[in-house]
């Protein structure tokens, strides 16, 4: 029996996992998983360092062939083969201007968000035109690079330690950001990270072996 | 209150409800970025200074010579050797250590515009810096346009000629100088041809009979680097391959 989380009924896209199980090397990190998520609240992958959460994103956003069972992105809107795909090793190039790089996101991803107070545009960080990226702060970098993915108006976005190095504030915007995508897209995100509690929504603990989903109700108790 | 609803209605459509970028756009602007890269590059100023320092002693050591001056090329070669190890780049490998080609392909552009720009973007750094060559040449032999178009135009074909077999090093090797490996399997490449085939074949093999100011003689040289073209296009699903395992197509089924 499947576990099924996030909106119902609506036409919105939808997450399909059948008996999915992912191998790390020869160690099988994840074993058979059925589960199916549909747009409307955040999914959350939870688990220690190396438990198998970032392999499971993986699969789930098609970098990766799993093990065994099969993933299944649907979007009633036919856009299925749009997704975001973010992981903590993508990093910017040093020798490129803030300004030219704003450029080239305007021209693959779309516009930046024009209103100062949108959560957009909080998560944008204010870098001078003229500063070279391999000069930004780490934090400054991850922003830069999530703010421009979340342009994409992509039906699947799977996000792997997006939390990671960001300030406060910037943490706020995000989750605002997530929050309202999630509810028209399938949002993913694993993390090491405290879950957000405007953010609650189903969670997938991975430990190593097995991957057990927890209904947000369920995990409020559990906390 | 509204004002709330509207910037969550339009956060929930994604890019601000926004047309969609103009395609064609897409890959001048990601010339232009690898563009900046290239140059920016460490390796590209010091080797555009290693090509002027040689150029420098090679022409003073040509000045100050007793007539007859000796006719060859004032140490052009050995500079734009020096200056294409520091700055003959695609940047797939450095791509692959940024993980920034999953985040463009997987995310961004199509695996062919990615491919394309870079080529794009490496050919106008081979034909920039060729540019700056001849006029520094020129300058250098004191007007001789002859001598500074002559060693360009060759060494521009030879660089063309090496396409192909930088795409392949950036394949298999991370390193930000994969020109430096390029000039080692060149090197090692002629001292293996010396031996099995004897030095005159080894020189019609790589179409370097030349003969000097004799544009004509540079048509087996010229034939190698249209053949080269050939070879980087028939390498794309190659390149593409390369790319799946790091950003490359999806396994789920949609």
């Amino acid at each position: 029996m499947a576990r099924m989380s996030g909106g119902v009924g609506a036409a919105v896209p939808e997450l399909r996992l059948e008996e999915v199980s992912v191998r790390h090397g020869r160690r099988r990190v994840v074993e058979p998983l059925t589960w199916v998520h549909r747009a409307g609240r955040i999914a959350w992958l939870i688990g220690e360092n190396g438990a198998g959460k970032s392999s499971l994103l993986r699969v789930l956003a098609g970098r990766m062939r799993p093990a065994t069972g099969t993933v299944t992105l649907l979007d009633p809107a036919g856009r299925s083969g749009e997704r975001i795909y973010y992981r903590p090793a993508m990093r910017l190039p040093g020798g490129v201007t803030a300004g030219a790089w704003a450029r080239l996101m305007e021209r693959l991803a779309g516009p930046a968000a024009a209103g100062a107070e949108e959560p957009m545009a909080v998560l944008r960080p204010s870098v001078p035109e003229n500063r070279l990226l391999g000069r930004v702060s780490t934090g400054e970098a991850k922003r830069t690079l999530l703010e421009a993915l979340l342009r994409k108006p992509a039906p699947f976005v799977f996000l792997d330690e997006p939390y990671e190095h960001l300030s406060a504030r910037a943490r706020d915007a995000l989750t605002e950001v997530l929050v309202a995508r999630a509810k028209t897209a399938v949002v993913v995100v694993a993390t090491n990270q405290p879950i957000p509690d405007a953010a609650a929504g189903p969670v997938v603990q991975v430990d190593g072996e097995r991957a057990v989903v927890i209904e947000p109700e369920e995990s409020r108790w559990m906390s | 209150m509204d004002v709330v609803n509207r910037t969550t209605d339009a956060l929930a459509a994604g890019p601000m409800g926004s047309a969609a970028p103009a395609a064609r756009g897409r890959l001048r602007a990601l010339v232009a970025v690898e563009l900046q890269r290239a140059m920016r590059s460490p390796g590209a100023l010091v080797g555009v200074a290693g090509f002027l320092i040689l150029l420098g002693v090679g022409h003073w050591s040509y000045w100050t010579s007793l007539p007859p001056r000796p006719e060859d090329d004032r140490l052009f070669v050995w500079g734009y050797i020096v200056a294409m190890c520091g700055m003959f780049r695609l940047g797939l490998s450095e791509d692959r250590e940024l993980a920034l080609d999953e985040y463009l392909v997987s995310n961004l552009v199509s695996p062919l515009r990615y491919a394309l720009s870079k080529l794009l973007a490496t050919i106008a750094v081979v034909g920039i810096f060729g540019a700056g060559a001849f006029v520094c040449a020129a300058a250098a032999s004191a007007g001789d346009f002859q001598y500074a178009a002559w060693y360009t135009v060759l060494m521009t074909l030879v660089v063309w000629t090496l396409l192909p077999v930088l795409l392949l090093v950036e394949f298999g090797i991370d390193t930000r100088y994969p020109a430096l490996f390029v000039l080692l399997i060149f090197i090692a490449a002629v001292v293996v041809g010396r031996l099995a085939l004897g030095p005159i074949a080894i020189v019609r093999v790589m179409g370097l009979e030349l003969e000097r100011y004799v544009y004509s003689s540079l048509a087996p040289l010229g034939v190698r680097a249209l053949v080269a073209g050939w070879v980087l296009v028939l390498l794309y699903p190659l390149w593409r391959l390369r790319l799946v395992g790091r950003a490359g197509w999806s396994w789920a089924k949609v």
